[in-house]
């Protein structure tokens, strides 16, 4: 064989390897590869580890990440909320003055429809007529002066 | 304000040398400083001697007009540096901000430089984004920049406009240097940023260069000498620098390729997952991981170097006897008998190996490059990068991989794209810092692979690169994608296709924060 060969460390290799170490047959080339198969196993493990932990702070970083996402977010509709309020306020205040001055309007023309019918009821009376009735003269000379 | 009182120190001195700018042109920049919204500069103008008389009269009347205006006119042309630098010697502000004479200012631009800087006190060298204007005022070639990336600036002059620079740091450095016309400015950055203690990025379009004919805006090629003085200032920042390096032309672009000189040789194991994957290449049934060692062993000059490969123990016979054919003792095989999974391939490899750098490479891969090795382990020279990878083609030629993007996800950057052509502003044909390399050739110091825990076996098919990459980037270490070197890349021929949404969804719980702002590459 040309190119030199090994097989990745298996725990079931290593448990026999080890208790070839009990045994009185165990020669020094076999602690080396049992300890080289140890020594790889512990890197592979150490890989693990540290990926785990980087993993998991890279996780808490994530939320970290998202949770000021999110409490920007929150601020941000917060804002919006609070101006929107502000908005609807305004509108409110704009409406009750609009519904104020209606009010008086409809006051105003309720108070002109009961002027004209009393206006009504003066010009329909006997007294109104007759009085106009005298004073008939009066106004016909009056015309005839604004003409000459 | 009276001229006569004592003025306060400005915080921004912008210095402009002015030699017959176009009068419209001119006009629009004056324009652009009177419009800033920081009202807190000085403006020192040097006229080298212009011929036009309007020039002349045209400066002493905006002195006249605004006490913040200082303005000197040259007795005798000097040319852009010796104007320069008169501008220089009136300048009192804390920083200098560089202006040319036909070039606009955005008008937030010293504001935001400003509250850059006041961020953090120790920034002596501000660059932002830019853009170009034409004869018509239209704006194009809007140059999004990566954050401070020193590999890249060896290459290519990107941070150019707009440069804030503390003054002090300029007079340090002995401001503009005579012999660098056209490349000037580039000469004085670079001898800045040797000293500077943080170089700082500003991400918005704060300058419109103005490209008219016969400027270097327009086109590189109008100012060939610009481009030799470009190289002569470079190799003698990395003589300051005790670097010893090559610096050549990238060909045919105007951009220097930079490329250091081993004087060791760290052993290099490259590492190969396989199962032994037969697949047409070139037309031919090849095996994949034999094809990929034998280009190895017969084109690569690295001196010291071995191979480990991989192998699942169920991968085929005859891929099995044709590794075991390979007569050369640097090949190494490591059976692998559990169900695929890239990331604990890649880890054992690592594990049964003593290379200082380790180098990770897909068996459907193809050496180009005899020295392929050199010129990726020249990186590693400096201790903070970690890992580097080369240019990947296609069978075809076009692109596999120009490093790792993560905008708008993370991706093979300008995949199936041509190969030959420098990319926008130059990103193909420079070495340059980059958030990612793919895992289907990185090589990468073995320290920083052991710190960060190897490649993640919860990515057992896809992610595991971005991942790893971005566990280097959160240690502080650098990754350099460089198109010095290309090798063939026949892509995923030799594993199960396709993404597990598991992946994705574990990539999103740890890096999503990272997506669609990649720093080093704001091109989309």
């Amino acid at each position: 064989m040309s190119v030199g060969e090994s097989s990745a460390p298996k725990r079931e290799k290593l448990r026999s390897s080890n208790s070839d170490e009990n045994d009185a047959e165990a020669t020094p080339q076999s602690d080396n590869d049992n300890l080289r198969i140890q020594l790889i196993e512990a890197q592979l493990r150490l890989f693990e580890v540290r990926d785990f932990a980087i993993g998991a702070s890279a996780r808490a970083g994530e939320m970290q990440a998202r949770l000021t996402t999110k409490e920007l977010e929150l601020a941000n509709a917060l804002t919006m909320n609070q101006e929107k309020n502000i908005h609807i306020q305004n509108h409110a205040a704009h409406i009750a003055r609009l519904e104020q001055a209606l009010a008086e309007v409809e006051s105003r023309a309720r108070e002109l429809v009961s002027r004209s019918a009393q206006l009504d009821r003066v010009h329909a009376s006997t007294t109104w007529r007759l009085g106009r009735l005298l004073m008939l003269p009066v106004r016909i000379l009056r015309r005839l002066l604004r003409r000459a | 304000m009276s001229t006569a009182a004592k003025r306060a120190t400005p915080r921004f001195s912008i210095v402009t040398p002015v030699y017959n700018p176009p009068p419209d042109a001119f006009e629009e920049c004056v324009r652009s400083v009177f419009s800033q919204s920081l009202g807190d500069w000085e403006w020192c103008l040097v006229d080298d001697r212009s011929p036009h008389p309007w020039v002349k009269e045209r400066l002493l009347q905006l002195q006249a007009h605004d006490p913040r205006i200082r303005v000197f006119l040259r007795e005798t042309n000097g040319g852009i540096v010796a104007a320069s630098n008169d501008a220089l010697s009136m300048a009192e502000g804390d920083f200098v901000a560089l202006l040319d004479n036909d070039d606009v200012l955005h008008e937030h631009a010293l504001t935001k430089v400003d509250e850059l800087l006041r961020s953090n006190p120790l920034i002596d060298y501000v660059y932002t984004d830019e853009d170009k204007i034409d004869e018509t005022g239209r704006h194009y070639d809007e140059f999004r920049k990566p954050k401070w990336s020193p590999q890249r600036f060896l290459s290519q002059n990107y941070c150019s406009h707009l440069s804030v620079i503390r003054r002090t740091l300029i007079n340090e450095v002995g401001r503009f240097r005579s012999g660098f016309d056209g490349s000037q400015d580039y000469d004085l950055f670079l001898r800045v940023i040797e000293r500077a203690r943080i170089v700082a990025h500003l991400p918005e379009v704060l300058y419109h260069w103005r490209a008219i004919a016969g400027s270097t805006a327009r086109a590189h090629n109008e100012k060939p000498y610009a481009f030799t003085a470009a190289m002569r200032a470079v190799q003698e920042s990395l003589a300051r620098q005790g670097i010893d390096a090559d610096v050549e032309r990238a060909e045919p672009y105007p951009f220097q390729r930079v490329v250091r000189r081993l004087t060791t040789f760290p052993k290099i194991s490259i590492i190969i997952p396989t199962c032994g994957t037969h697949k047409q290449v070139f037309g031919v049934d090849t095996c994949l991981v034999v094809n990929a060692i034998e280009s190895i062993l017969s084109k690569s000059t690295y001196p010291n170097f071995e191979v480990l490969v991989v192998i699942d123990d169920h991968s085929p016979t005859e891929a099995w006897s044709s590794l075991r054919a390979i007569d050369d003792q640097r090949v190494r095989l490591v059976s692998y008998d559990k169900p695929f999974n890239f990331s604990a391939k890649c880890n054992l490899g690592v594990a049964m190996c003593d290379g200082e750098y380790v180098l990770l490479l897909n068996d459907d891969t193809e050496i180009i490059d005899d020295n392929w090795l050199e010129v990726l382990a020249s990186y590693l020279v400096e201790p903070d990068v970690a890992m580097v990878g080369p240019m990947l083609l296609l069978e075809d030629g076009r692109i596999q991989s120009a490093g790792h993007s993560n905008t708008p996800i993370p991706h093979n950057f300008r995949t199936s794209q041509s190969a030959n052509g420098p990319g926008e502003f130059g990103i193909l044909a420079v070495a340059r810092e980059c958030s990612g390399v793919t895992g289907a050739c990185a090589l990468v110091r073995r320290s920083a692979y052991e710190e960060v825990g190897g490649m993640s076996l919860i990515f057992p098919k896809a992610f595991n690169d971005v991942d790893f990459a971005f566990k280097l980037l959160d240690a502080d270490y650098r990754i350099i994608w460089t198109p010095c070197t290309r090798l063939f890349h026949f892509e995923t021929a030799s594993r199960p296709k396709g993404v597990e949404s598991s992946e994705v969804e574990l990539l999103h719980d740890r890096w999503q924060r990272k997506f669609d702002r990649d720093e080093y590459c704001r091109l989309v």
